[in-house]
């Protein structure tokens, strides 16, 4: 009859358990630390998604300041919309998300521009459509100028046709502009 | 005994000015010399006679006259010497005596400096009459700064009351430079009424020549510079008082002075073409009109609370006198326009696409489409809550998204529009013109890209500003040369002969470099970056380049404040740069706080520190901003300031050679007619 003993050599499975707890040993600083880590990054994130989204978001006290920069001390607004976007951006994972759930308690004053849809589009899409329009009148004028100007290239005061005149404007322009080019 | 002085004086300059518009206008109408110059005399008295109503107010201030309702609420007795005198415009009433002072001077000035403008002089003073008339009615019967103050007696009874402190000055105005900013942009607003007068007075009399012109020109750039400089001083008023780390908010008010700004603007550009070929003149009278309509309009914001502001000790109920008066201002242009458009007609028509009016065209169309963006996002909100009913808030993203890219291609203007020639441009100078700027621009880009930089529009605007720069840059050197060449001057004799022979065009294209460096330092912004820590003594925050640690910390207060106080020390790897106190402060007499910010400046970047409060346990916490380029914007902003002052500088043939431009331009028509 065999017993074991301490010196016998570990079967297959001690081996794998053995190296398993080695590895485990080996890894936990760098788990420790990963973990660790991966809990700042989360924290970072969660920060980082709170400015960004909150850079969207305006602070409604009437400083008319994006949200994350109203620096007014005691600010009845900004302390408490950043404390609520914080939760909105725990609980959601999409920025839209947190975003929808701030417009639902603050409405949509207190997005810092306007939506683009329905009504609001219209703020984005008319300074661009007034500076189109501005461009076709230009150039409207602008052809019809021309036509203008090529049916009739001389207008105002009759033109003397006199040398000596002719003489007079070209000495006049080299006096006065010096010879500049 | 001042205060009665102060109102007696106002009423005075009521009765007097309403003399002046209205024996003005009789005048006009009538030609009655006596009448004319008493009206004249009238008007000039206006100015002397307000100056001693600000000087009661200045003096109930020194005085600590408590018992006046406008000197109470905005001043307390241990208040400082300049921010005493300051206080004058502090207040919705004294801003407005203020305002009218200023206008009373421009008119001043006006009525005793431009004798010479036959017809047109009167009836300009006339009309500013009007314009003063209407302020003057607010300052004595509306919004006087000399009420006195008054409780409920026992009896039921109103009598006077005067407290033993006042409330003292927003602590947000105890700044020095806010002894600046509010009287140059006044000198801007209120200046844009001169080239107003002018302009609607020539379209009444149908001025005959061009005279008005160059006067109406000459007065919008003095408002014009004003206003550059009110706007700059508030934008760094807001920098280094505001404590958010930016100078622009996009805020109504803000909004409000930067309209005018850019319609006068186009203003200058296009009075160019009536002063040279006789175009524009329809557009430009309006351009006036708006500008002026846009400052009115900008206090109406300013004063009616229609808009919610930060500038919120500005609101006040007479929202609707500047209504009125906007409303009724409009009516009387659009009613003289109508009559006299005939007067307005053009003498030329434009002959190229590829030319000096074009580009006018194309910079009046830029500038008047931001103006229109601006104005369009600041009444969005009431518009839309007036159709929908639902509240929406335009803020910094939309204006920068919706601007940037018009400022961007109004920068591309900005460099070529001095390198095109009038009436026509040929493409062998359009590309001996272009060639160089546009490859050192490209080339700008190309090696920024390489260091790194891949903010879209911070590339563009710095890729824009190399091509502007080098534009400017290459008229100041073929003109230098061609100096050079005939005098044998130095390099720098040249130049500043060059700029003397031509202020106006010279000094245009400093401000044009001005406005290339404010670009610039606005397009830092794309790469600014904070942090906020809480910092226990000792602790150190690193931000960038810098390493900021806390040395020491103290508490304490003066006769007008009580103080917080760190002392932080910034170095930069092992040097010490400064030492940087940032305070937290209590206001005593307005119990208001203040977080009075801390700067270290320079080339590259500001380190912008703000004490941004203390934790549950007392330890401070600092919030750091490093925000490139920053500096450049104030030195951009100086070298507007002095080109502006250059191009007013009388140059040695500014008349001759607008005479010499339509010369030539004669000259051409003749060769064209002989077919040369």
């Amino acid at each position: 009859m065999t017993t074991g003993n301490a010196c016998e050599p570990l079967d297959r499975r001690g081996r794998w358990i053995v190296l398993l707890a080695l590895g485990i040993l080996l890894a936990a600083p760098y788990m420790m630390r990963a973990q660790s880590s991966s809990a700042e990054a989360s924290e970072a994130t969660l920060e980082e998604r709170v400015k960004r989204i909150g850079k969207k978001l305006l602070c409604l006290c009437g400083c008319n300041q994006i949200l994350v920069e109203c620096n007014h001390r005691n600010c009845p607004f900004s302390g408490p919309a950043i404390a609520t976007l914080r939760q909105a951006v725990q609980r959601y994972e999409s920025d839209d998300l947190a975003i929808q759930a701030m417009i639902q308690q603050y409405g949509t004053a207190v997005l810092a521009a306007p939506p683009a849809q329905g009504f609001n589009l219209a703020a984005w899409i008319t300074p661009f459509a007034a500076a189109a329009g501005g461009l076709v009148a230009i150039a409207f004028v602008l052809r019809r100028w021309s036509r203008r100007s090529a049916a009739a290239p001389t207008t105002g005061a009759p033109i003397p046709d006199d040398p000596a005149w002719r003489e007079r404007v070209r000495q006049e322009i080299e006096r006065e502009l010096g010879g500049l080019p | 005994m001042m205060d009665s002085l102060g109102s007696f004086a106002v009423l005075l300059a009521v009765t007097a000015c309403a003399y002046a518009f209205i024996a003005g206008i009789v005048a006009h109408r009538t030609g009655h010399p006596v009448l004319r110059e008493t009206a004249r005399r009238a008007g000039v008295t206006i100015f002397p006679t307000l100056s001693v109503a600000i000087a009661c107010l200045w003096g109930l201030f020194l005085a600590n006259e408590f018992s006046i309702a406008y000197v109470a609420n905005h001043s307390n007795r241990d208040l400082p010497l300049l921010y005493k005198l300051t206080a004058l415009w502090a207040g919705q009433e004294g801003s407005l005596l203020f305002w009218s002072w200023i206008l009373s001077g421009y008119m001043f000035v006006v009525l005793v400096r431009h004798r010479e403008e036959g017809e047109l002089r009167p009836l300009a003073g006339a009309i500013l009459a009007g314009v003063q008339l209407f302020f003057l009615i607010l300052n004595a019967f509306v919004v006087s700064p000399f009420r006195p103050l008054a409780e409920v007696a026992a009896d039921g009874t109103m009598r006077p009351f005067a407290p033993p402190d006042g409330r003292g000055l927003n602590p947000l105005l105890q700044y020095p430079e806010m002894a600046l900013h509010p009287p140059t942009l006044y000198l801007g607003y209120v200046g844009f009424s001169v080239p107003f007068a002018f302009a609607l007075a020539a379209l009444i009399t149908r001025s005959p020549g061009e005279r008005w012109i160059h006067v109406t020109r000459r007065w919008t750039m003095i408002a014009w510079g004003f206003l550059s400089l009110g706007i700059l001083m508030g934008a760094h008023w807001a920098y280094a008082v505001l404590g958010w780390g930016g100078y622009w908010a996009w805020d109504p008010v803000e909004n409000a002075s930067f309209m005018p700004w850019l319609t006068g603007t186009a203003f200058l550009h296009s009075v160019m073409m009536q002063e040279r070929r006789g175009m524009l003149k329809v557009w430009n009278v309006w351009l006036v009109f708006i500008t002026f309509l846009l400052c009115v309009f900008g206090t109406f914001l300013t004063r009616s609370g229609v808009v919610s502001s930060v500038h919120a000790f500005a609101q006040s109920p007479i929202g609707h006198w500047f209504a009125g008066f906007l409303l009724v201002v409009f009516a009387v242009c659009l009613f003289f326009f109508t009559r006299r458009r005939d007067y307005l007609r053009s003498e030329h028509r434009l002959e190229a696409v590829l030319s000096r009016e074009a580009s006018f065209l194309f910079n009046n169309l830029v500038l008047l489409a931001a103006c229109f963006a601006v104005l369009w996002g600041t009444l969005f909100p009431v518009i839309s809550e007036a159709i929908t009913g639902n509240k929406v808030s335009v803020g910094p993203p939309f204006f920068n998204r919706v601007n940037i890219p018009i400022f961007l291609f109004l920068l591309l203007l900005t460099g070529v529009g001095p390198l095109l020639a009038w009436r026509r441009t040929s493409w062998e100078s359009l590309k001996r013109n272009f060639t160089a700027p546009t490859l050192i621009g490209v080339a700008t880009g190309v090696l920024l890209f390489a260091f790194g930089v891949r903010e879209p529009y911070a590339l563009i605007a710095f890729m824009l500003a190399a091509f502007v720069t080098v534009t400017i840059v290459s008229e100041f050197w073929r003109g230098a040369r061609v100096i050079r060449s005939q005098t044998g001057r130095t390099w720098g004799q040249a130049l500043a002969q060059l700029v003397l022979r031509n202020t106006r065009r010279y000094g245009g294209y400093i401000v044009h470099f001005g406005i290339v460096v404010v670009f610039v330092g606005i397009a830092g912004a794309a790469f600014n970056k904070e942090r906020e820590m809480e910092m226990p003594m000792g602790a150190t925050l690193e931000l960038g380049r810098y390493a900021v640690t806390v040395k020491d910390r103290a508490q304490g207060e003066t006769p007008n404040y009580i103080y917080d106080r760190l002392t932080l020390e910034v170095r930069r790897g092992d040097k010490v740069l400064t030492m940087l106190m940032p305070e937290r402060r209590l206001y005593k007499a307005s119990e208001q706080p203040l977080t009075k910010v801390m700067i270290h400046s320079g080339w590259r970047e500001d380190l912008y520190i703000y004490f941004a409060g203390v934790t549950e346990t007392g330890v401070p916490i600092i919030h750091a901003y490093l925000n490139p380029l920053v500096r450049w914007l104030w030195i951009g902003g100086g070298i507007v300031i002095l080109g502006t002052l250059i191009a007013l500088y009388p140059g040695r043939q500014p008349m001759k050679v607008a005479v010499s431009e339509r010369a030539a331009t004669r000259e051409r028509e003749v060769a064209y007619a002989k077919g040369d």
